[in-house]
């Protein structure tokens, strides 16, 4: 058992202070809010400007029937007030149609259209239609191009029918489905706001696990290469020595972790309150409201995904002697965490199905997919409660596997030992 | 005298490798104990040990009654072979670390960092990070490290390696305040001129067993004068066959002739005097170099097989 007195203490202050002093924390605790700012207000630019863009089209109608109608469905939408899509009859005959269609092609190459629609005469009883272009990948326009040449073939084969023009209205009246997001608070319309948040959240979990788990890793290999260590160890037990550094450098880390939190919650609420006074949605009001237990239960897998997965960092940099064999015997523990991120898809399409429920439970996954179905929709509390009872336990287990290893390693120099080695450093320890 | 560190039968191997078997010392409180042996005779495992560092497969470690270990950490000061700092903290900052990490409280820790600084003339560096300053400089901290808990024993491994003159003098003074304040001192070296100059008591170690051990006066008297220096004419050839002579050194118009048992001396002047012109007939102190190089070949028929010794990573053996 580590002394859990003043030496531990001491040590966590210097460990803690060191870091939070450093020039690079601040850079960075500045920093990363900043990038992820710009890059999710990049996507939301992006994604908001994809249905922006005006096309100029060419229409072959060979069954006569379908170009007014179609040009009355894709009429009304503008684009700053002009209108989105330009039609252009194009006139053709079964005879000619290969003829016609080469014409067209060579001027859609020539950029004169953005693309040709060919429909043919027996579209009616077939429903098959084409359209040919350089692009074919604007997800936005092949929609509303099925949806409009949908509609118009709907009223022309109801008037084929002896439907009313009129009773055809009624029918074909628009439908739309809404996203509404179930939550404790009541319903609240999203579009896909809150899996981008959750995206964040444990985007921004993986990256300080990952970065604070190596900072303690480096730590080590450096109190081992400039010879620290055995001075230190006159003082203490290795294993308040290595816990003293886990605490330490997690602190800072949660230091820094707590701080973007803060700052996110701000923003949210900022948001919200703009929205509720301006009226109008800005980029701040779609930051969608993260309930208090989030915070918390984020701040909860911060602390434990740290000292399980630091706790393995540090038993690396105890057994290796310089960073570049680190950089191999680490890669196990990226894997486990890169694999998290693999996982997501799986626990996205169904967050409370038996598989995310399973595989959101095993400690190493459990800070990123535990976040992840917290916001995309919340577990009962007893999943929570088991994962964190999980992760304390697996952390315990790893944070004695690695003082065995640290205990021989951290005085050990020369050439890094390989797996029979390491099992006897762990039986000795 | 009591004893400030004792060992029993304290053994501890690396994998196969042996570096120590079935130990017992006894450093006594106050004075100069030097632990005296080649490079990768277990000295440094030794060292760390009793420091705590390392834990014996076999055997006790008591430091004024007190296990090696949490309860004693505290009334030792160490300076390991291998120096080493934090390179980026300052100085002063590192210098009141180390004295809390021995327990020191805060306002105390900082008036002997202080104390140390001026002492060591590093007093302008305080404020400096440590691979800011000079390879004496850094030298000087880490003695400084070793003090700062003004511990009851201090322990210096390979202490004279890498120091200048200047430092090492400043070193000598210090520790001679220190063993005048009646605290131990316990340092090891593979020199034996460091030892004949500073040490109380010493230990002989080599190939991880012990030799002999004692106060060096002792240690000398109990080898004994075995080596006599003769000034003479006459033929020289007649030394080889003198009765009890094992060897006869000769260096032009003296020798050195290398006795079989001490006492024999009277006998053998007895038998030159008649042959030969004697004009200084002298038994000479032994030096600690004599007296370990002839207990290990002594004791090296006794001692067992060694195998490996350079393999025992991580010990003295990595680095020798």
């Amino acid at each position: 058992m580590p002394e859990l007195g003043g030496k531990l203490l001491i040590i966590i202050g210097r460990e803690y202070l060191q870091r939070v002093r450093s020039k690079a924390f601040r850079a960075f605790t500045l920093l990363f809010p900043a990038i992820m700012i710009g890059y999710l207000m990049l996507i939301m630019a992006l994604s908001r400007s994809a249905g922006q863009g005006r096309y100029r089209l060419a229409v072959m109608d060979l069954s006569g029937k379908l170009y007014a109608p179609l040009q009355r469905e894709l009429g009304r939408a503008r684009v700053n007030g002009r209108p989105q899509f330009r039609l252009v009859s194009v006139a053709a005959t079964p005879a000619t149609i290969s003829a016609d269609s080469a014409r067209l092609e060579a001027a859609v190459l020539a950029h004169r259209y953005n693309g040709f629609l060919l429909l043919p005469a027996d579209i009616l009883q077939r429903g098959r239609a084409s359209y040919h272009a350089r692009t074919v990948t604007d997800l936005f326009l092949l929609n509303r191009l099925q949806a409009a040449l949908r509609a118009a073939v709907s009223r022309a084969r109801l008037a084929a029918a002896g439907v009313a023009p009129q009773v055809a209205g009624k029918i074909m009246q628009p439908l739309r489905l809404q996203q509404l997001k179930i939550t404790a608070a009541g319903e609240r319309a999203d579009q896909g706001q809150t899996f981008v948040l959750a995206y964040v959240l444990g985007g921004m979990l993986y990256i300080v696990l990952v970065f604070y788990g190596i900072r303690v890793m480096l730590g080590v290999i450096e109190e081992k290469t400039n010879r620290t260590a055995e001075v230190v160890l006159s003082s203490m037990d290795t294993e308040t020595l290595m816990l003293g550094k886990l605490l330490g450098i997690g602190a800072a880390g949660l230091t820094q972790f707590a701080i973007w939190l803060v700052f996110l919650a701000l923003l949210a609420s900022y948001g919200l309150v703009t929205a509720h006074f301006a009226g109008a949605p800005s980029f701040l009001s779609q930051i969608p409201h993260i309930p208090a237990f989030t915070y918390a239960a984020l701040v909860m897998y911060f602390v434990l995904g740290f000292l399980l997965y630091a706790a393995m960092y540090a038993a690396v940099g105890a057994s290796v002697s310089n960073t570049e064999e680190a950089q191999q015997m680490q890669i196990p523990i990226t894997l486990l965490l890169v694999a998290a991120f693999i996982i997501v898809p799986i626990v996205l399409t169904n967050p409370s199905g038996l598989r995310a429920v399973v595989l959101s439970e095993i400690p190493f996954f459990a800070p990123v997919l535990m976040i992840l179905r917290l916001t995309a929709a919340p577990p009962p509390a007893w999943q929570v409660g088991l994962s964190w009872l999980l992760m304390a336990a697996t952390a315990w287990l790893l944070i004695r596997f690695a003082a065995k290893i640290y205990r021989v390693g951290i005085l050990m120099t020369g050439k890094r030992p390989n797996l029979p080695e390491l099992l006897r450093w762990l039986r000795a320890g | 005298m009591p004893a400030a560190i004792q060992l029993r039968g304290v053994s501890k191997s690396y994998g196969k490798v042996r570096a120590l078997q079935n130990l017992d010392l006894d450093i006594p409180a106050g004075g100069v104990y030097g632990l005296l042996g080649p490079n990768g005779s277990g000295k440094t495992t030794t060292l760390r040990m009793i420091t705590g560092i390392l834990l014996p497969d076999a055997g006790r470690i008591e430091i004024f009654g007190h296990a090696a270990g949490r309860a004693s950490r505290d009334l030792l000061g160490y300076l390991p072979e291998e120096r080493g700092l934090y390179p980026k903290m300052k100085l002063r900052e590192q210098l009141v670390f180390f004295a809390r990490l021995k327990s020191v409280p805060r306002a105390e820790a900082e008036r002997r960092a202080g104390y140390w600084l001026e002492r060591l003339e590093l007093q302008d560096w305080g404020g400096r990070r440590l691979n800011e300053l000079s390879k004496g400089m850094q030298q000087k901290a880490q003695f400084a490290v070793s003090l700062l808990g003004e511990p009851r024993v201090l322990i210096l491994d390979e202490m004279t390696s890498g120091l200048d003159p200047v430092n090492a003098e400043l070193v000598r003074q210090i520790l001679l305040e220190q063993r005048a304040a009646g605290k131990t001192i316990l340092f090891s070296t593979h020199r034996m001129e460091d030892a004949e100059r500073l040490c109380d008591s010493i230990c002989l170690i080599a190939r991880g067993r012990k030799l002999l051990d004692g106060d060096i006066n002792e240690v000398r008297a109990r080898a004994g004068r075995q080596t006599a220096r003769l000034d003479f004419r006459g033929d020289a050839g007649l030394l080889q066959q003198a009765p009890g002579v094992l060897q006869a050194d000769l260096y032009g118009n003296y020798a050195e002739l290398r006795l079989a048992q001490p006492d024999q001396a009277p006998a053998l002047l007895r038998w030159l005097a008649p042959r030969l012109e004697i004009t200084r007939f002298e038994l000479l102190q032994p030096t600690l170099n004599q007296i370990f190089l002839e207990t290990v070949a002594r004791g090296g028929e006794t001692a067992e097989p060694h195998p490996g010794e350079a393999a025992a990573a991580g010990s003295e053996a990595t680095h020798a």
